[in-house]
């Protein structure tokens, strides 16, 4: 039970990589910061070679996304698993989660 | 006195907006080139893609609008904004803000760009 954090864009292959070899089934993926900008492309979330594939569950920090421009409604049909989360929330995942990985 | 030689600048993006400093820094130069009427090019590259994006809404996150300050570029002369296609593609972006005139072009066109320039800078 990991909650990892990534906060760099999908360009960033050999973090992600790193994260998906590391991510277990009972672990979640928290997308903060340029993270967020991942979800703008739902083909990387069909592909078993992405930490997706592995994660129970996806988290994003609502702030982030809706900075960069990314609305819950635009990418709920094609990632429907994600949940977007507040700052208080992710306190919450951090809280209960064993403990925190940060990719960065 | 014979008038400096304008200089054909070329400034190269490929940072995401808000995780560090150089796409401010690098509109800081294009408008500052642009006072001093200097031949100004904006390409787009990477993940400085995402610079592009409508509706973003940084006060979430306690930053500047960096998206409302590209619109203002025109104003000072600068009015060649271009963006790898193949950039967008690669991260599926498929709308990009209505209101900034940035010309999609082909990783040929942006060649010509780099060897055309007379300084090409880096963000």
């Amino acid at each position: 039970m990991i909650l990892h954090t990534l906060n760099k864009a999908q360009s960033h292959t050999e973090l992600n990589q790193q994260l998906t070899n590391t991510c277990s089934n009972q672990d979640s993926v928290l997308l903060i910061e340029d993270g967020v900008y991942q979800l703008l492309d739902p083909t990387i979330f069909t592909k078993t070679d992405h930490w997706s594939f592995n994660a129970i569950n996806i988290f994003v920090l609502t702030n982030d996304a809706t900075a960069r421009g990314i609305n819950q409604a635009d990418i709920y049909d094609v990632i429907s698993n994600a949940s977007f989360v507040s700052y208080t929330e992710f306190v919450e995942l951090a809280a209960s989660h064993s403990k925190t990985i940060s990719w960065y | 006195m014979s008038q400096p030689k304008k200089q054909k600048i070329l400034i190269v993006n490929q940072s995401a907006p808000y995780s560090s400093g150089n796409a401010k820094e690098s509109l800081d130069l294009a408008l500052a080139a642009g006072t001093f009427e200097q031949d100004v090019s904006i390409l787009f590259t990477g993940d400085s893609c995402y610079q592009l994006l409508a509706t973003q809404n940084p006060k979430e996150i306690d930053s500047k609008n960096l998206n409302q300050m590209l619109k203002v570029l025109p104003i000072y002369g600068v009015e060649k904004l271009f963006v790898d296609e193949q950039s967008l593609l690669n991260r599926n972006i498929r709308h990009i803000d209505d209101n900034l005139k940035v010309t999609k072009i082909s990783a040929r066109k942006s060649r010509e760009l780099y060897q055309n320039a007379t300084t090409v800078f880096r963000f």
